[in-house]
């Protein structure tokens, strides 16, 4: 049982490192914030992600990437309606070619004067 | 006080010949709501930022005055939407000092806040010689840290550089 166990996880990592040769062009990241609770919701593609930001920022950002570290930086708006910016630093580390960890400090400010900075947890799919 | 230390940190780091002057304004989470301007200035190194802010708010019966210092170890992010990116990482520290009465004759209650915590700094160059930055603080004060829970103060500056 043991090394039907042991195979089973080495291919599974094989192939999973086939499968990272190939660039997914989708991705979902969702992840936790403050107490743990459901903080970003993301769609992407690409080097593209939108959606909730952070819980007080909805917008879309373009990720830039150095080794396992990223960047992510676009327009945002606030539950006022009000437009501002948003940036976040993270890192993340990828396994089996289509999953991923990320742990990233982000912050979003509007021109109203209201921000929302938060320390986020999380996790993305590839596809 | 602050100021003074600031002077000697600036000092006592300052190993390299060159550095830009970062001289701006902005707005900060702790006047939130308030357009309120805060004096920002700065010395980027390059791989190093060392910033300080303030700002101050004054009326009859209430007076807020807020200063903040932070320090960065940033890199190059390559350029989106064609602007140059960089990011940092750090560790700041912020003092506020804000008192209230209730009108001219009473005493004024004061309270004072005192925040220590990483700081991440976010900056864009429009030009070479003018920048936005987006810096945040999450400032630690107890062991709420440990569930993602962090005093935050943030801000959006702009300015020059030279």
């Amino acid at each position: 049982m043991k090394k039907i166990i042991i195979i089973s996880f080495l291919s599974l990592i094989s192939i999973s490192s086939f499968s990272a040769q190939e660039e997914k062009l989708f991705h979902a990241y969702g992840a936790l914030g403050e107490i743990y609770g459901p903080a970003s919701v993301r769609f992407g593609m690409s080097e593209w992600e939108a959606g909730l930001l952070n819980r007080g920022s909805i917008g879309f950002g373009g990720l830039t990437y150095k080794g396992n570290q990223y960047l992510i930086f676009g327009p945002m708006i606030n539950y006022n309606a009000s437009l501002g910016l948003f940036a976040g630093v993270g890192v993340e580390w990828r396994f089996f070619g289509f999953t991923s960890i990320r742990a990233e400090v982000n912050t979003g400010h509007a021109l109203d004067n209201y921000s929302a900075s938060e320390v986020h947890l999380g996790a993305s799919l590839y596809w | 006080m602050l100021m003074k230390i600031f002077v000697l940190l600036l000092i006592f780091s300052w190993s390299s010949s060159y550095a830009d002057i970062l001289v701006g304004t902005g707005l900060s989470k702790v006047t939130q709501g308030r357009t309120v301007p805060a004096l920002y200035l700065g010395i980027d190194k390059g791989s190093e930022v060392i910033q300080f802010s303030s700002l101050g708010v004054e009326t009859e019966i209430y007076y807020h005055n807020s200063y903040r210092f932070s320090f960065y170890k940033q890199s190059a992010f390559g350029s989106v939407f064609g602007i140059k990116q960089r990011a940092g990482l750090g560790i700041g520290v912020l003092y506020a000092r804000r008192a209230y009465r209730e009108d001219k004759d009473t005493k004024e209650e004061v309270e004072t806040d005192f925040n220590i915590g990483p700081a991440f700094r976010f900056s864009m160059g429009i030009t070479d010689y003018m920048f936005v930055s987006l810096e945040s603080m999450y400032g630690i004060n107890n062991l709420l840290f440990l569930v993602l829970s962090f005093q935050n103060t943030s801000s959006i500056n702009f300015g020059v550089r030279f």
